[in-house]
């Protein structure tokens, strides 16, 4: 009952103050209703009794008990920083009351420091529309994820421990005992925590000024909502001190090291379990540096490098990925020649970004490998056709594609080899030719949906157009011939060795 | 004698302390369903209509305790920093001049829906032997901005009292120690004031549940591979896709926050950041924000952990 952990260098002073005042006040009393010829050296003793009982008990009457502490990371929070206080979570019955005037006292105390506090009914209604209306639920969830709903920087989660009430006839108490902690949605680290006891009683304790009040008083001290609210109050005011003045934390009040919110760990647990869950197979080609005209800052995707180094491609790209079985896949080879002859060229656009996330299985089929462009200096990771791996992958919807392909882009844009051969000339492997347009487009999509570099070109024989349709260039024709074999095995397509000249 | 005098002190003390327990009394001039809704409030600076001790200032103090418990409620405040920066702006320095101000300039000055003028009609704090007292009557008017008659009026009067007629010694030493400080007793006043007030001004929170829709950020991306390693000079790129005209930021960790992008495309946003010698980024995520001018924020995390390799 008589616990000491007020702060008493303040305390005595001012119980100095009213201890001389009442003192004097008291005597001033005993002194008119005495005379003074009786006793004056009993009366003094009396005098001094009652004082020393009243200061003892100034010292025990009302009483807190209090931890807190706090992260150096707290001094971080701005005022730009929003901080949203969720509702406590009640232990018991008849603490409604108590847990609704502890948050509102707590608002009202950290207006005052330096972050930002989000409003209460934006909180309340962002968490019901989220269905999180279970205070006791809060904690479980991950400070990430609750920051993504509330849009908070940190949150403030409170408990309710205790609310005690008690009546003795001459005697009653009103206890409340919270918890507090506050958790970075960012890294789900925990800021502030502090446990705090608030207790008061009325009754013979405090010496009742007379026999009604002794009856009177510890009724009115416990059924008088005002009184928890002062209690609450006081609580909330040395609760929060330290939170909003921060800088003057001792050593004692600061965590020593970085906690986690054990929602928190478990979270970036799993996000860093997915991370590796998705490889990534890197072939090392490190990519020509002598882009022409490629600015440094230009293109989104590129990780810009201080020091560039200029790599001779043909020397280190190879001109088949060798998987594991030891065969060329034209998609591989294809890709990887297509996303370096794209960076020889001058980018029109920015490459898209991609960043490789979660993805459902569903997304996962979508994501189609063609996408990929690779900044100078990047490693480049060779996507096997056989995973549907994030090439671009974004949480946005893919865009509709369009139903018809005009012909003649196509020429511009594939080009398996970034060098072009001396003498002008490209081999490719034709799988079909069309009189009708229509035919041919068709041919090339169904081409492209399985991944591979096709184009369409045409010719005119006897005022008739020819439509082509061709897999890949090699600028040798051992390497077309390897390559016809595998995509006739493969896609079971017959194929003929043609050969084109490269757009100028 | 001593036992007489201690009965009429009673009889005095037990007046005033009966006195002293009141509520607020509040007048709704108009019910809160009719009006128009205002969501945005300013509390204007209080006035004081009595003559105190110099150093003196409980209108401050009360208003300062008024609006943090104010903002409880399901308004959305303007700060009271804010709202004396834009008075001053505007020329109006002195509480009578700002009390005079037409609406219609209020309005226009302060881009609120509806203000709060307070006036403080009594304010007192006595101590003297084993009786001290602190009263603090005020007046407070709730104004929409756009109508000709105030929503609420409410006035109260709050006294704190301790003296022969408190209940017990104890209570009567301690109130004289936080008595003797004048501040801290019209502190101590003002809360017991605006804690009893909130109880009667509507809350439109509680009236209506509104739903409150943050900006949605429809996809987020960054240059970067999961678990990458990061160097100094390296550079972040973030893109943002959402509503169009809102204020997009993006944070790496904690470290860095509110790192500011442009709206290169209507609802495209880009930001980037260059890593330097001195950052220190371990298992960092990329959070994406879009702020609204209500002050509601979406946000996004990626499901990217950056690190920085320090070299």
């Amino acid at each position: 009952m008589f616990k000491h952990a007020v702060n008493r260098s303040i305390f005595f002073e001012r119980a100095t103050r009213a201890f001389s005042a009442t003192v004097s006040g008291l005597s001033g009393l005993c002194a008119r209703s005495r005379p003074r010829d009786i006793g004056d050296g009993a009366s003094c003793k009396n005098i001094v009794r009652v004082s020393v009982i009243l200061l003892s008990v100034l010292v025990s009457g009302c009483t807190s008990q209090l931890q807190t502490k706090i992260s150096g990371n707290l001094n971080q929070l701005s005022r730009q920083q929003v901080v949203a206080v969720l509702p406590p979570e009640l232990t018991g019955d008849g603490q409604k009351d108590a847990g609704a005037m502890f948050r509102q006292s707590l608002y009202a105390n950290l207006q005052h420091a330096r972050f930002r506090l989000m409003e209460r009914h934006v909180v309340d209604s962002l968490l019901h529309q989220n269905r999180l209306t279970k205070p006791a639920d809060l904690k479980k969830i991950s400070p990430l994820r609750l920051g993504e709903v509330l849009g908070a920087d940190a949150v403030v989660i409170t408990r309710i421990n205790r609310v005690k009430r008690s009546y003795l006839v001459l005697h009653s108490s009103i206890e409340v005992d919270i918890s507090v902690e506050m958790v970075d949605t960012r890294t789900g680290e925990i800021l502030w925590r502090a446990e705090q006891t608030e207790s008061d009683f009325q009754g013979l304790g405090k010496i009742p000024t007379g026999m009604s009040s002794a009856v009177w008083a510890p009724i009115q001290f416990v059924t008088n909502k005002l009184n928890l609210n002062r209690i609450t109050h006081a609580m909330v005011t040395k609760l929060t001190n330290l939170v909003k003045r921060p800088e003057r934390a001792k050593k004692e009040e600061t965590f020593d090291n970085t906690i986690i919110a054990k929602a928190a760990r478990r979270d970036l647990a799993r996000r860093e379990v997915n991370q590796k869950a998705n490889p990534k197979k890197v072939v090392v080609a490190t990519v020509a540096q002598n882009i022409k005209k490629a600015p440094p800052k230009a293109a989104l995707g590129k990780i810009a490098r201080p020091q560039k180094k200029t790599v001779s491609p043909q020397r280190n790209i190879p001109r088949t990925a060798k998987t594991t079985s030891g065969k060329a896949t034209p998609v591989e080879r294809s890709s990887t020649v297509e996303q370096l002859a794209a960076l020889n060229r001058q980018p029109k656009e920015r490459a898209p970004l991609w960043e490789a996330m979660d993805l459902s299985p569903r997304q996962k089929q979508r994501v189609s490998p063609r996408y990929q462009a690779f900044a100078p200096g990047q490693q480049v990771a060779s996507i096997p056709r056989t995973l549907a791996g994030p090439a671009r992958v974004s949480t946005a919807k893919k865009p509709v594609r369009r139903a018809q392909l005009p012909v003649k882009k196509f020429e511009q844009v594939r080009i398996a080899s970034f060098q072009p051969p001396p003498s002008g000339v490209l081999y490719t492997l034709q799988v079909g030719a069309y009189k009708t347009k229509a035919f041919a487009e068709r041919a090339l999509k169904y081409l492209i949906n399985r991944g591979h570099g096709a184009f369409v070109s045409w010719f005119k024989k006897d005022d008739e157009k020819i439509y082509r349709v061709h897999v890949d260039k090699y600028k040798d024709k051992k390497t077309a011939l390897k390559a016809s074999r595998e995509l006739k095995a493969k896609e079971n397509l017959p194929t003929v060795l043609s050969t084109v000249y490269p757009k100028q | 004698m001593l036992i007489r005098r201690i009965f009429q002190y009673c009889l005095v003390s037990g007046g005033l302390l009966f006195s002293a327990c009141t509520t607020p009394d509040i007048q709704m001039v108009r019910p809160l369903a009719d009006a128009s809704g205002p969501s945005t409030v300013a509390v204007l600076p209080f006035s004081l209509e009595v003559e105190l001790d110099a150093g003196e200032r409980p209108q401050s103090i009360f208003r300062k305790v008024f609006y943090s418990y104010f903002s409880y409620l399901g308004y959305r405040d303007l700060k009271l920093e804010e709202v004396d920066r834009r008075l001053r702006k505007a020329g109006y320095r002195s509480v009578q001049a700002i009390h005079k101000i037409p609406r219609a300039e209020l309005k226009r000055i302060l881009g609120v829906d509806a203000v709060i003028y307070g006036r403080v009609v009594d304010a007192s704090n006595f101590t003297a032997g084993v009786y001290a007292e602190t009263r603090l009557k005020a007046e407070l008017e709730f104004w929409e901005l756009t109508g000709d008659k105030p929503l609420w009026v409410l006035d109260h009067h709050e006294i704190e009292l301790s003296g022969i007629a408190q209940s017990t010694i104890v209570n009567m030493v301690q109130d004289q120690i936080i008595n003797s400080e004048t501040d801290l007793a019209y502190y101590r006043s003002a809360e017991v004031f605006a804690v009893k007030a909130m109880k009667k001004i509507p809350d439109p929170a509680r009236l209506h549940k509104k739903h409150v829709h943050p900006p949605v950020i429809k996809s987020m991306q960054a240059n970067l591979r999961p678990g990458q390693l990061l160097k100094e000079g390296d550079m972040i790129e973030v893109l943002l896709v959402g509503p169009k005209g809102l204020k997009a930021s993006f944070d790496i960790g904690s470290d860095l926050t509110y790192q500011a992008m442009q709206e290169i495309a209507p609802g495209v946003y880009q930001g980037s950041y260059s890593i330097k010698k001195e950052d220190r980024f371990e298992r960092a995520l990329i959070i994406g924000r879009l702020q609204d001018h209500e002050g509601l924020i979406g946000k996004k995390i990626l499901n990217t952990l950056v690190s920085k390799v320090n070299v």
